[in-house]
């Protein structure tokens, strides 16, 4: 690595500062235009927007263009972009096992039971969908297998497709949010250099109110949204119970991420028990979960087709039909399109904080708009809400405007949970609301799959991403309370009320 | 602090400028300094500690509030010690 890249040098742009935003701001309008105005949800689209920026940005950079190059290598290995990686890949997974498993078939017959109809079932995926997140601590895994596992069992009840999805994105708001493992919760409190249990218990008094509001307003658009049932052949009629035994592979994940294991430990172990109850009971074939779809013309396939266990996993085909299948295999790659997207996004945010875009819009904010306290903590949530806007990981943009809110939140002896609680809350709402956002693509792409799955999923039941930004409730109203709490003083607390305990660093 | 001290603070509408009666000690940072008076600004109002060294600008203090004007939200205080050096 060179030596520019180490001290992070400055990169300098024809144009000034603001830019180095060019490569981002690109990507934002292709985003806009390829999925809000044409209608095209294609998340190698977006790849292909964020590639062509970077390279319409290298344009604008005075002096070598190896700089710019090394800006956006040095994005790109950067450990926020593999933390959500890791996320998806470890769900997609998961998700897709317990699919396979009849666990969605299980939902609904649990719905069926205790009468739970299409109008009830976004407010109450809403709930579930905030206690799995809050448990694991990954709004973003929580997306994924909600949409792969619930989602589908609410649109064959009859619920709203885009108020559901809505309703889990929200879900994964509310845990990103509050969950004391969540990323964002401990980047928001070592940040601010306040304590991660007393950031998440102080947050409760906001998290709280957006989310009861949040319930009400499911309740009611469940009522005016729902449609009838869908025939959905095995779903919903005479389906089995059986599935739900998936109840203890996702209990065994929450355990394992509230005991303190990292995610992909956690995750794992629910993979490893759930791919056990598939085959013990048998509710999936091993070749379900991994298949190697080799040509049956093939001695050397038929022969390890027969060997007992390894021949689990053989299917021959026809000779044109070759491939690796399988819920492991189809849950990983549905990501991939993702994970490159979010590794170009990261760099183009380098791009721009190494640009100067970033301190010339703050620098602007903290001297000119932020004059009084309540104007200082609005522009802490308007800025967060911005950042996010424009880096669509949530966790990148949190570490990318935290300086920010400490110095201006200090300037007025905001006190570091509050300060904690602003940067988290919007962070936690804008990444899933924005159609290009990390979490809502996430919970996208694991939807895209569902077609496939069954038979009844109509391509049309696919939601487009840039659909459901006015159904994320909770997202909304979570940034609603914090603007009322900037402009109002509620939950304000100055660094001479209350002294933050000692940082436990992670 | 109790948990449930925890979970309640702040549940109120906090005022954007708070006053102070002389003899409170407080903590907080210093947040501007004009010549020789460091700033303490806590929300909107602002507490003047004189003769001190600019250079505590951003560091955490512990300071003696001697007067408080509500009507003006600005008061005078003496310097006790220096908490944390700026960063």
């Amino acid at each position: 690595m060179t030596e520019l890249t180490e001290d992070g040098g400055e990169l300098r742009f024809r144009g000034g500062r603001l830019a180095s935003a060019v490569p981002i701001a690109f990507f934002i309008v292709w985003a806009i235009v390829q999925s809000g105005v044409l209608g095209v949800g294609d998340t190698t689209g977006l790849v292909i927007g964020m590639l062509v920026g970077l390279v319409v940005g290298m344009f604008l950079v005075k002096g070598p263009w190896k700089n710019y190059a090394d800006a956006v290598f040095d994005g790109m290995t950067e450990r926020v972009a593999a933390t959500a990686i890791v996320a998806w890949l470890w769900a997609g997974m998961f998700a897709e096992t317990i699919q396979v498993g009849g666990f969605v078939d299980g939902l609904v017959w649990a719905a069926d039971a205790v009468s739970v109809g299409p109008s009830l079932f976004p407010a109450l995926t809403f709930l579930l969908a905030a206690l799995l997140a809050t448990g694991i601590g990954t709004g973003y895994g929580t997306a994924i297998a909600f949409t792969a596992l619930v989602f589908p069992a609410g649109v064959a009840l009859g619920a709203n497709p885009v108020l559901l999805f809505g309703a889990i994105l929200s879900g994964a708001v509310f845990g990103d949010n509050l969950a004391p493992v969540s990323d964002t919760t401990i980047v928001s409190a070592v940040t601010q250099n306040a304590d991660i249990g007393g950031v998440v218990a102080s947050r409760l008094k906001y998290a709280l109110v957006a989310a009861v509001l949040a319930f009400a307003a499911y309740l009611v658009a469940g009522q005016a949204m729902s449609g009838d049932p869908v025939n959905a052949g095995t779903v919903g009629q005479g389906v089995s119970a059986l599935g739900l035994v998936h109840l203890v592979s996702i209990a065994i994940v929450i355990a394992t991420a509230v005991a303190g294991r990292h995610i992909i430990e956690a995750v794992s172990w629910g993979l490893l028990v759930s791919a056990v109850l598939n085959v013990a009971l048998g509710l999936a074939e091993p070749s379900a979960m991994l298949a190697f779809r080799a040509s049956q013309e093939s001695g050397l396939v038929q022969t390890v087709d027969s060997i007992p266990v390894i021949g689990a996993f053989v299917v021959p085909v026809a000779p044109g039909e070759t491939a690796v299948a399988g819920s492991l295999y189809a849950g990983a790659s549905g990501f991939f399109p993702l994970i490159v997207l979010v590794l170009l996004i990261v760099a183009g945010a380098q791009v721009m904080q190494r640009g100067g875009a970033f301190d010339a819009i703050l620098s602007f904010l903290l001297d000119s708009v932020a004059t009084t306290v309540r104007r200082a903590e609005t522009t802490m949530v308007l800025g967060t809400a911005l950042v996010n806007a424009m880096i669509t990981i949530n966790t990148a943009a949190e570490i990318a405007i935290a300086p920010y809110i400490r110095t201006l939140g200090r300037r007025f002896n905001i006190n570091g949970y509050r300060r904690a609680n602003i940067l988290d809350a919007n962070t936690s709402a804008l990444g899933y609301i924005f159609p290009w956002g990390g979490g809502l693509l996430a919970g996208y792409t694991s939807m895209q799959s569902l077609p496939q799955e069954y038979e009844w999923f109509t391509q049309a039941m696919v939601v487009n991403p840039a659909s459901v930004w006015p159904y994320v409730f909770h997202g909304w109203f979570l940034v609603g309370v914090f603007l009322f709490a900037a402009w109002t003083g509620y939950g304000l607390e100055y660094v001479p009320d209350r002294v933050s305990e000692e940082v436990k660093r992670v | 602090m109790s948990l449930w001290n925890k979970l309640t603070a702040g549940l109120h509408l906090r005022t954007a400028t708070p006053t102070y009666e002389p003899g409170e000690e407080l903590v907080a940072f210093v947040t501007g300094a004009e010549g020789s008076t460091l700033l303490v600004r806590i929300g909107d109002s602002v507490i003047e500690l004189p003769d001190g060294d600019p250079a505590l600008v951003d560091a955490t203090v512990r300071f003696e509030v001697e007067s408080f004007d509500a009507g003006t939200h600005r008061g005078r205080g003496r310097l006790l010690e220096v908490v944390e050096e700026a960063e």
